[in-house]
């Protein structure tokens, strides 16, 4: 097995396959920012609307809640299969990426929206009732008064989220997205050992995933100290 | 939410937008594979590029795995498909085809540690056929080759690394398709039986009721059959003339179509639109929900044995030396930062180069254990620092015992941290037991991909199987939330 991998090494680090490998990078990278990104502004726009009590919002919160219940329980994996075929139809010139990028908004929204939600209610309920008293608007009570407040209880475990679906990406390998898991097994389709081609692409995730998670760790830390000041 | 009509491009369309797209496989060599250079080759390339030459438009090639030939044809995707696509009547309900490109005369590929000289020696349970899934023949062999096992994989590349580590002794297939991923294993001593089984024949798939391109691929086979091409291009691509030829008689009917006109053709290319059926679905039910079961199964044995390794994790990392804090946290950050999938793709396929082989049910197994130890480690440890010092300061002033401490102080905080986290945590493993579909296991997902390439209802099978999902993941959350509550005091929304 060694004598394999030594013999491949020299054509496998060749600059044609590193050019591969960082491309499916950038399209990991591509699913996992533009899909939480969008996903952190509907989950936003979703949690805010669960803290409205007005009776005009009902079937638009019940609307939310049954969405957050539905793709919170199901796996990405399945996501991606309706996705992938129901959503051809009505974009039939989306590229697979895009609709693996897509099938991440969906997923995001909803765990995202739980987060920011979750940010919304540590805020002490004096505060809303101040703002009450103080006559403030919905918009300007959750511009000046709710977001100031709870960003420093969302971000931390918004980040580590994203950081998380870094790996949970390479699913989208299988419905045939070029992304990191995928240029993985195609080299290893070509003949290339499975140690060096799969044990790459777990090198490159980790490249990925373990600086952004410290990264994410030392946000926690900061925000929860100045949280306690 | 989803609009029944599909969109199938008219010939006169794809001429107007100057681009055919056509749907070939990007692991099938020589048929089409990625080449040195990351680029499409081979012989379904070639064939397209003749194709689109001949209509004047330029080609753009989308890869397509096999179980999505149809699916893509049906949404729009590509306006053609091939890859070799045999014609079958589940397909033809759904699809339309042109005449034959190619035949396909099924053999088998084996090695020599399987002593047989025909096919029909291979009907005995100790024996195990690999297949592709979306394959017809999977279908054909179930009648013909009633009594060996089978495993199902996902790429023409995976049959034969299957059959080449022991997995599987034999595949049974167009041969030709396959032979080329044989030089992977020069150790291995392949065997190939090559007296036809049966002959198919592949043709063109292309959206349903698009009569223009249909004609008008039709008289283009013709013209490709009949000056050659194709028989230059297959003994390019293969090396041998095709093993039973495309007989004129079955592209005759096409010679007059030849000259059907870009803009005429008649058929106005819009496909019927797409009825669901959820009936066909729901008879395959009870095949489902024991997929569930295996699922439940998976997350079960995953959870217990990661808790095993998270306690000896979690003391480690709170009571443990350098060095063994050292190899808990290198544990911990190495599965947490690498996706499973990956993880058990290196124990699946690497691991039998060093002898050691693991069915896909282990393989799957000991990777989400694995991995449900590193994050269970960090749960539990939560749980252990979640005991304040001043308490365990008061036990030991108290005149406590050790064991009275553990178990009157130490367990019950631990367990009230703990106790949702875990919960989330085997909701989660549920969900995350669906990437053992990907290694041919059975469960949910893996029986919802096997219905679905069979029936072809893809969007009715996956709608019911997050459904299926939904309510098993509610029915645990309440049970878990219920127990919570009464068990552990501990206050947890059940949803």
């Amino acid at each position: 097995m060694l004598e394999r991998i030594a013999a491949q090494a020299p054509a496998f680090f060749s600059g044609s396959n590193a050019a591969f490998l960082l491309e499916a990078v950038g399209r990991t990278l591509w699913m996992t920012l533009i899909g939480c990104s969008i996903g952190f502004v509907l989950g936003l726009v979703m949690a805010v609307l669960r803290q409205s009590r007005s009776r005009a919002t009902l079937p638009l919160r019940l609307l939310a809640i049954g969405y957050v219940e539905f793709f919170r329980r199901i796996p990405f994996l399945v996501i991606l299969f309706i996705v992938l075929f129901a959503a051809q139809p009505i974009i039939p010139e989306a590229s697979l990426l895009t609709l693996a990028t897509i099938a991440v908004v969906l997923l995001a929204t909803a765990f995202l929206s739980e987060i920011v939600r979750a940010g919304l209610e540590s805020v002490p309920r004096q505060q809303k009732e101040g703002a009450l008293a103080l006559n403030f608007s919905a918009a300007q009570t959750l511009f000046y008064v709710l977001l100031p407040q709870s960003w420093r209880v969302i971000l931390p475990p918004a980040a580590a989220f994203m950081v998380m679906f870094i790996k949970d990406t390479s699913l989208a390998s299988f419905i045939g997205v070029a992304e990191l898991t995928f240029a993985g097994k195609m080299l290893v389709n070509n003949g290339f050992s499975p140690v060096l081609g799969f044990g790459t692409v777990l090198l490159l995730y980790f490249l990925m995933s373990y600086p952004l998670a410290r990264l994410a760790a030392h946000l926690e830390k900061r925000l929860a100290s100045s949280r306690d000041r | 939410m989803l609009a029944g009509s599909v969109h199938a491009r008219p010939i006169q369309e794809i001429v107007r937008d100057g681009t055919l797209k056509v749907g070939v496989n990007p692991n099938f060599p020589p048929m089409s594979s990625y080449g040195p250079d990351n680029e499409l080759v081979g012989f379904d390339v070639d064939v397209a590029r003749a194709i689109a030459r001949r209509m004047g438009v330029k080609l753009q090639l989308v890869p397509t795995e096999a179980a999505q030939r149809v699916p893509f044809l049906v949404s729009g995707r590509i306006d053609m498909s091939l890859g070799a696509l045999t014609r079958t009547p589940e397909r033809e309900r759904l699809i339309d085809y042109t005449v034959p490109l190619h035949s396909e005369a099924m053999g088998v590929i084996t090695t020599a540690r399987l002593p047989v000289s025909s096919w029909e020696e291979l009907n005995r349970p100790d024996v195990t056929l690999v297949n592709m899934r979306g394959n017809q023949s999977v279908e054909v062999l179930k009648e013909k080759l009633p009594r060996p096992q089978r495993l199902l994989v996902d790429g023409n590349a995976d049959t034969i690394r299957a059959i080449a580590q022991g997995r599987a002794d034999a595949l049974v297939e167009n041969v030709d398709f396959f032979i080329g991923f044989t030089k992977n294993y020069p150790e291995v001593k392949w065997q190939i039986l090559s007296d036809p089984i049966f002959v198919a024949y592949c043709a063109i798939g292309i959206a349903k009721g698009n009569r223009g391109l249909q004609a008008y691929l039709d008289g283009a086979l013709y013209e490709l059959h009949s000056s050659g091409e194709i028989g230059r291009l297959w003994q390019k691509w293969y090396g041998a003339p095709m093993t039973v030829p495309i007989r004129p008689e079955q592209y005759v009917e096409a010679a007059d179509k030849v000259n059907a006109p870009m803009t005429g053709g008649g058929g106005s290319g819009e496909g019927r639109g797409y009825d669901f059926a959820f009936e066909e679905v729901l008879d395959e039910l009870p095949y489902l929900l024991g997929g569930a079961l295996v699922s439940l199964q998976i997350a079960f044995i995953s959870f217990w044995a990661g808790s095993a390794i998270g306690i000896f994790g979690a003391v480690a990392k709170v009571y443990g030396g350098r060095v063994t804090r050292g190899i808990a946290d290198g544990y911990v950050t190495f599965f947490t930062n690498t996706p499973a999938l990956v993880q058990i793709f290196l124990l699946y396929y690497a691991l039998p180069d060093a002898g050691v082989m693991l069915s896909p049910m282990t393989a799957v197994l000991l990777g989400l254990v694995l991995n449900s130890g590193a994050y269970l480690t960090e749960i539990l440890r939560g749980g252990v620092i979640s005991v304040r010092r001043s308490e365990m300061e008061a036990a030991v002033t108290l005149g406590m015992g050790r064991r009275q401490i553990l178990w009157h102080v130490m367990l019950p905080h631990i367990a009230r941290t703990i106790y949702a986290p875990l919960s989330n945590f085997f909701i989660w493993l549920v969900l995350g037991s669906s990437m053992a579909a990907l290694f041919g296991v059975e469960e949910l997902t893996g029986r919802a991909i096997n219905i679905s390439t069979a029936n072809l209802r893809t969007i009715e099978t996956f709608t019911i199987v997050a459904l299926i999902y939904v309510s098993l993941t509610i029915v645990a959350s309440v049970s878990l939330a219920l127990v919570g509550r009464y068990a552990f005091r501990v206050k947890m929304k059940p949803l």
